[in-house]
């Protein structure tokens, strides 16, 4: 050890140890505001329906814009090389290729979830050493920090802008809404609200371009809120949704929900 | 499950803090590690508070990519007024968490549990589900990155001349 090093070794100690003093007072009953928050008005909206676990609201298969549990799998491991999710994306392009075969290493709770392998895919334009993609997700290379992502993958996770020509019909599944008004009763739920739809409809996803996109959705008024009868299913059980999206600006303004014929 | 999260709760949060920056997501983050040691319980571990930290720097892995803005921009926020009496303690913790964000996930969980938790190579090779060698190629990675961005090369050291 050089004196440098010791050096930095003091600083880190003195420092690490000040800095965690910032931390928040511990609180037991502390619930979670932050991702739930967005999910929390469709889930009160239909009481009921929703599955309550430990103060976080779950709404079915939301993905990575779920609270509680779904931060898993979240390691993924190709000829000893570590890659990590590449964050919340709004578009998953698609693949360019089989590449090899890497194994997902369980999850959080590493007693419940056995590793497992899977197939891992090249992302179109970029070196697997630095991204891949395996089970829907992409994923970076674990020497990336945040502020030097890949280019690529950053544009990943920008909106999506709206480009259609008038009103257009798409299907897709809603991950989240959010109503502005609080719910009455039991299954209330009214415009003004913001919704997000992940979609494989090719009028979004400007042909094969993209596996899928996710969009952020206005619904104005009460013709755009999705009749009673089918927001069970819609909302909480991943039924498909057929939706009337148009532009407005380069935001997405809904005009009609409905559920999908199958 | 209680005796066990109030036990460790507040070291636990403070642990996540170092990880995320900031305090909501550090509350998320032990939050849903001890719902999670809830479903499965505790009483079979050896060491629960170890593998609490394992389940939270796994977490964080997936978590932290998306809090970067909001790190980002707590990083911004000028020093309060009521800080002012306290501004060489502040400079440093700032330019701490500053130096930490600069850091892959994996390379700052490792810093936090060695010079924050004070982890053994074998200890940390078991919160961060890896081989030992793969903690000591961490922590070699990370060290320069934090002496750049620490700027300690420009502090004057013990016996340098000229």
């Amino acid at each position: 050890m050089n004196a440098p090093d010791d050096q930095l070794e003091r600083v880190l100690r003195r420092d690490l140890g000040a800095l965690a003093e910032d931390a928040p007072r511990y609180d037991p009953e502390y619930r979670r505001p932050s991702r739930s928050r967005k999910l929390s008005a469709v889930a009160v909206g239909v009481a009921g329906l929703a599955v309550v676990a430990g103060g976080a609201v779950l709404l079915t298969d939301s993905g990575q814009e779920s609270g509680g549990g779904a931060s898993c799998p979240n390691m993924l491991i190709v000829k000893g090389t570590e890659y990590f999710p590449a964050g919340d994306l709004q578009r998953m392009p698609t693949s360019a290729g089989l590449v090899s075969s890497g194994s997902v290493p369980g999850g959080c709770d590493a007693g419940a979830d056995a590793p497992h392998a899977v197939d891992v895919y090249a992302m179109s334009g970029m070196p697997p050493r630095q991204v891949v993609i395996a089970g829907d997700m992409v994923w970076v290379n674990q020497t990336f920090s945040d502020r030097e992502m890949p280019l690529a993958v950053q544009r990943l996770r920008e909106p999506v802008t709206c480009r259609l020509k008038g009103a257009k019909s798409v299907r897709g599944h809603i991950l989240s809404a959010n109503s502005a008004t609080p719910p009455r009763f039991d299954g209330d739920f009214t415009a003004p609200y913001t919704m997000q739809l992940r979609s494989s409809d090719p009028t979004l996803t400007q042909g094969d371009k993209w596996r899928w996109v996710i969009v952020r959705v206005r619904g104005l008024d009460e013709t755009a809120v999705p009749p009673r009868e089918t927001r069970r299913g819609i909302f909480h059980e991943g039924a498909d949704a057929e939706v009337v999206l148009r532009c407005e600006g380069n935001g997405f303004v809904v005009e009609r929900v409905a559920l999908a014929s199958r | 499950m209680a005796t066990f999260a109030g036990e460790e709760g507040p070291r636990l949060l403070r642990f996540a803090f170092l990880l995320t920056g900031n305090n909501e997501d550090a509350q998320d983050l032990v939050q849903t590690v001890f719902w999670q040691l809830s479903r499965r319980g505790v009483s079979d571990l050896v060491d629960p508070a170890m593998y609490a930290r394992r389940c939270l720097v796994n977490l964080n892995h997936s978590m932290g990519r998306r809090v970067a803005a909001h790190l980002r921009a707590l990083s911004r926020h000028p020093v309060t007024d009521s800080a002012a009496d306290h501004a060489p303690d502040v400079a440093n913790r700032d330019a701490m968490k500053r130096a930490l964000e600069v850091l892959p996930p994996r390379q700052r969980a490792a810093v936090v549990l060695r010079y924050y938790e004070d982890l053994s190579d074998e200890q940390m090779a078991e919160a961060l589900s890896c081989a030992p060698g793969t903690v000591r190629s961490l922590l070699s990675r990370a060290l320069p990155k934090l002496r750049r961005q620490l700027c300690l090369m420009d502090e004057p050291t013990e016996g340098a001349t000229g």
